[in-house]
């Protein structure tokens, strides 16, 4: 089920009315979640619910026996199983085609030409999500952080929960799982919050994110028709597409799950504020980067071996995680692109404080930052082109044609060519500038805040504006509703 | 919980007030039924004679403008595109708690069988229902017809047409073009013309000859329940009921069913009910109707429905039909004010017409004594140029250049061309046609509706069609108001 589809706007209520009726008993709460959450997951395929409930009982069951035993041996069995059935059903639902395409096509290079047909797999969605959460829970037992639950029904519900079963954020079992052990009082205030943040997020997504897809869509379609600065403009909106349609998500997951009195962690802090690409990495998916510092990195030694073990567990780590986002080379190449900036970024630390003290001196910190925001955007940019690109030569296609800029042509008609008529494309470009806006306000002052202060008349005005521009600029319809795009990792 | 349940059924109630009541009036899907609901809106409820009700077939061919002027009477074209025998029922439902019609006059042709059961005319149906009043048993009637997962852009045209927000909040001249055509609830192109490859497949369509006795008729179960209500409906309110089958090119060989089968029902049907039916496919050389009568072969185009709409009118006459005589009304005045035709004929009216005397001559071929502006509200405005000197010409020896500047206060009601060339006039170009009337010729031609009531200067240029030679200087007739 999709946030954006009518059958949310009228699972939500039902949840929520009934959540709140259920709410004082804590065993009949969560059943009536796990039962919820199950029905959200199986509207889309009921069949991956059998693979969901495997996943969760072989992590509740290791769990419980990692706790106990004592061997050392015994142990790294326990875990290593968890890890095997996670990673093998991720690796055989993600990953298997991939594997056999790169198969094919190593043999190629010799000369060789395997026959070999690729798989009839569905990507159950989300499980690139739920794999990770549920792994963390028989890893920080393994390290002795966690300990394990005897409730399985509430550890099964930690595991679908459905704001953040499909596409996250990625929560860790030491921060949610003992939520589902509390009851909750209604709190109106915290169900407002909720309700507004979820009404921002479906903005950011309906109204910014897939509206920029359009645009992206067409000229990504077929980038070899398009001009270079028509390649620039629809990278640009990519950019924004991607940040509205994420984030819009995790707003919307954030929201709904605190309108149950639920907390789950920040995903987005205003990413392309950031002044380098490691800056970028703690704003931008943070339950994700965290996931891999805390999981990979630290595991593979992080910065305990030296300089050089520091910079491979880096690059080792963009690596997987670019694997993560999608069995492409593609993507592959997006996360080394992030890795080697960011291990750049490590081996000049000194060389960028002294730039930056430079600056300083003839105060120009200002200049210093707003030059290194724009850098981080255009490396962040140019990686986009990998990750969006439907393969490697479109998007080495799209980088060299991009080079040859005529925006003298972007004015004259070219604007209006890209899939989206002119209106739409302003209407965007306002949008965007107020989200800018909002977000440097955001930053300073929550927003949320100061509109609790504000009198009820803006108060309410303000979200008619919200809801009108849902209803009026929002790209949904029959043939409109766009799926995250997360939901493919 | 409770705060939160009243806060939102609160904003909840505020949101679809606005919804409803101011958005959904913006982003209503611009059809010509609009435009016939606010026309009707303006007639009391013993006002109008005659309702026509059916598809495109109707609003097509019924042009209230000739009929009420061959009758004196008031009637109104109900037609609307795909409009099913479901909707017409419900339709006249409305229609008939509301006014007091003497004739209600009903297309049947196979057509009303495709249209109950096809999806695609599912959406052609929100044109009627769009102009109906919200209320229990609209809501309870759309319910059988759409589902759940449709309601909502059912209910609301915002949620239906706001893809266009841009047309229907910044840019909402509308289609004057369709404007123009409109009559009443009647909407024609003029020039249009069947194409060629139809000509050849319906070269038979008026020798084909159609005896109702040779041929058993059947009607689908439901359309004949329809059929059967809207004459339940009809006689208890009083109010006369009349067939009539549009004419249309493929009527022996309607995809929609079978057109022998389906008439002689009807006839059978209007037999033992004592209704009237007039099949104009049975009536092509007496009206007559030719290719060029045709925009495709399932309409007719304007000169046709001209042909369909006299031949009606003297058809009500000789059946004895009697209307009241609403010459005398004002709101038949009003109408025969805005018709064209009818306004050359009347001295009386040309007089109220903004015009100037004028001396120019065209070559020698043409002189002009006098020009005319007829401007009908909200669609095109007509320039008439009055002839001094009749010769042989057709009109189409020449194209007219129409130069309006307006006073500098209505600079603002510029066209969008003229603004973004940043000039100072409309320019439109027209080719003319020739009218004679008691003797005196006409040049007319038209150029699109604007608010400009005011002109600085009028210059008229005249431009040989075939040479594109221009007659300088212009013919100047300086300011006018057209108040």
């Amino acid at each position: 089920m999709l946030f954006n589809s009518l059958d949310f706007a009228l699972f939500f209520p039902v949840v929520f009315l009934l959540y709140w009726t259920f709410a004082k008993h804590l065993t009949v709460r969560n059943a009536f979640l796990l039962a919820a959450s199950y029905f959200f997951y199986g509207w889309w395929d009921w069949r991956f619910l059998f693979l969901i409930a495997f996943s969760s009982l072989v992590d509740f069951f290791v769990g419980k026996y990692l706790y106990k035993a004592t061997g050392n041996t015994r142990r790294k069995v326990l875990l290593w199983t968890s890890i095997s059935v996670n990673i093998g059903l991720l690796a055989y639902f993600k990953y298997a085609n991939f594997f056999i395409e790169s198969f094919v096509d190593s043999f190629r290079l010799f000369g060789q030409d395997l026959e070999v047909a690729p798989l009839q797999i569905i990507l159950p969605v989300g499980i690139s999500f739920y794999t990770f959460q549920t792994l963390s829970y028989t890893i920080d037992i393994y390290k002795r952080k966690l300990e394990p639950t005897n409730n399985a029904l509430a550890f099964f519900t930690f595991v679908a929960f459905f704001p953040q079963l499909v596409a996250g954020p990625i929560e860790r079992a030491s921060h949610l799982l003992p939520q589902f052990f509390k009851t909750y009082k209604f709190n109106y205030h915290q169900v407002k919050s909720g309700l507004l943040l979820m009404a921002f997020g479906l903005f950011k997504k309906m109204v910014i994110a897939d509206r920029a897809a359009i645009l992206v869509n067409q000229v990504y379609g077929d980038p070899g028709s398009y001009d270079g600065y028509q390649l620039v403009v629809a990278t640009f909106f990519f950019a924004v597409q991607i940040y509205c349609d994420f984030s819009g998500y995790s707003d919307i997951a954030i929201g709904i799950a605190r309108t149950m009195g639920f907390d789950l962690m920040k995903n987005f802090d205003s990413p392309y504020f950031s002044k380098s690409i490691t800056e970028f990495w703690r704003r931008w998916h943070i339950s994700l980067s965290t996931w891999f510092r805390d999981y990979v990195y630290i595991p593979l030694g992080g910065s305990r071996g030296g300089t050089y073990k520091t910079y491979a567990n880096l690059f080792i780590v963009f690596l997987v995680s670019g694997l993560w986002h999608g069995a492409a080379f593609t993507f592959v190449i997006w996360g080394a692109i992030h890795g080697v900036i960011i291990v750049l970024e490590k081996a000049f630390t000194k060389q960028r404080e002294n730039l930056k003290n430079g600056f300083q001196k003839l105060k120009l910190s200002k200049l210093y930052a707003f030059g290194s925001l724009l850098v981080t955007f255009f490396i962040v940019c140019v990686a986009w082109v990998f990750f969006r690109a439907e393969s490697l030569r479109e998007a080495g296609l799209i980088l060299r044609n991009s080079v040859d800029l005529n925006y003298g042509k972007l004015f004259h008609g070219g604007l209006g060519t890209m899939g989206l008529a002119e209106s739409e494309i302003y209407l965007l470009l306002v949008l965007i500038v107020l989200l800018v806006l909002f977000e440097l306000r955001h930053r300073t002052k929550p927003m949320a805040h100061y509109i609790a202060r504000r009198p009820i008349y803006v108060r309410w005005s303000l979200y008619l504006v919200v809801v009108f521009s849902l209803l009026l600029f929002g790209i949904y319809g029959d043939d409109q509703v766009s799926e995250f795009i997360y939901f493919q990792f | 919980m409770k705060q939160l349940l009243l806060k939102s059924t609160l904003f909840t109630i505020i949101v679809l007030v606005l919804l409803l009541g101011v958005m959904d009036r913006l982003f209503l899907t611009d059809t010509h039924f609009n435009r016939t609901m606010r026309e009707l809106d303006r007639y009391e409820a013993d006002e109008v004679d005659i309702f026509f009700c059916g598809s495109s077939h109707v609003f097509t061919a019924f042009n209230p403008e000739i009929i009420d002027k061959e009758l004196h009477l008031n009637s109104i074209n109900l037609g609307s595109g795909a409009q099913n025998l479901e909707t017409t029922a419900f339709l006249l439902s409305d229609i008939l708690e509301r006014y007091n019609p003497k004739l209600i006059v009903l297309d049947v042709f196979p057509g009303n069988n495709y249209h109950l059961n096809a999806p695609t005319a599912k959406g052609f149906q929100l044109e009627v229902f769009d102009n109906l009043e919200n209320n229990l048993k609209k809501l309870k009637y759309l319910r059988s017809i759409y589902s759940i997962r449709e309601f909502s852009s059912v209910l609301s045209p915002t949620i239906r047409n706001h893809k266009d927000w841009n047309d229907k909040l910044f840019n909402r001249n509308g289609n004057t073009k369709a404007a123009a055509e409109f009559v009443r609830g009647y909407t024609n192109n003029p020039g249009h013309h069947v194409k060629d490859e139809s000509k050849n497949s319906f070269r038979d369509f008026n020798t084909k000859t159609f005896v109702y006795d040779t041929v058993s008729g059947s009607l689908p179960e439901r359309v004949k329940e329809l059929i059967l209500q809207i004459h339940s409906l009809t006689a208890e309110k009083n109010v006369e009921l009349m067939f009539v089958s549009t004419p249309y090119l493929d009527w022996y060989k309607d995809p929609n069913g079978n057109y022998y089968e389906f008439t002689a029902a009807i006839k059978e049907m209007s037999d033992s009910l004592d209704i009237p039916y007039l099949n104009f496919n049975k009536q092509y050389v007496a009206l007559p109707l030719e290719f060029s009568d045709f925009k495709d072969v399932a309409h007719v185009n304007s000169i046709g429905a001209e042909k369909v709409s006299l031949f009606f009118a003297s058809y009500l006459k000789e059946q004895d039909f009697t209307f009241k005589d609403r010459r005398n009304d004002s709101i038949w005045m009003r109408n025969q004010s805005e018709n064209f035709e009818y306004v050359l004929k009347t001295p009386k009216l040309m007089d109220r017409l903004p015009a100037t005397q004028v001396e120019y001559t065209v070559w020698d071929s043409l002189k002009i004594a006098k020009f005319y502006v007829h401007a009908k509200p909200s669609t095109v405005t007509k320039i008439i140029l009055e002839l001094k000197t009749p010769l042989q010409i057709t009109g189409e020896e020449y194209i007219v250049q129409f130069h309006g500047k307006p006073v500098k206060t209505q600079k603002r009601y510029l066209s969008n061309e003229a603004k973004l060339k940043d000039r100072d006039r409309n320019i439109w170009y027209g080719r003319p046609a020739l009218k004679e009337l008691d003797g005196t010729k006409y040049l007319i031609f038209e150029i699109p509706a604007s608010k400009i009531t005011d002109y600085e200067t009028i210059l008229l240029y005249f431009q040989n069609a075939e040479t594109l030679e221009v007659v300088q200087p212009p013919l100047n007739i300086g300011p006018l108001s057209l108040k």
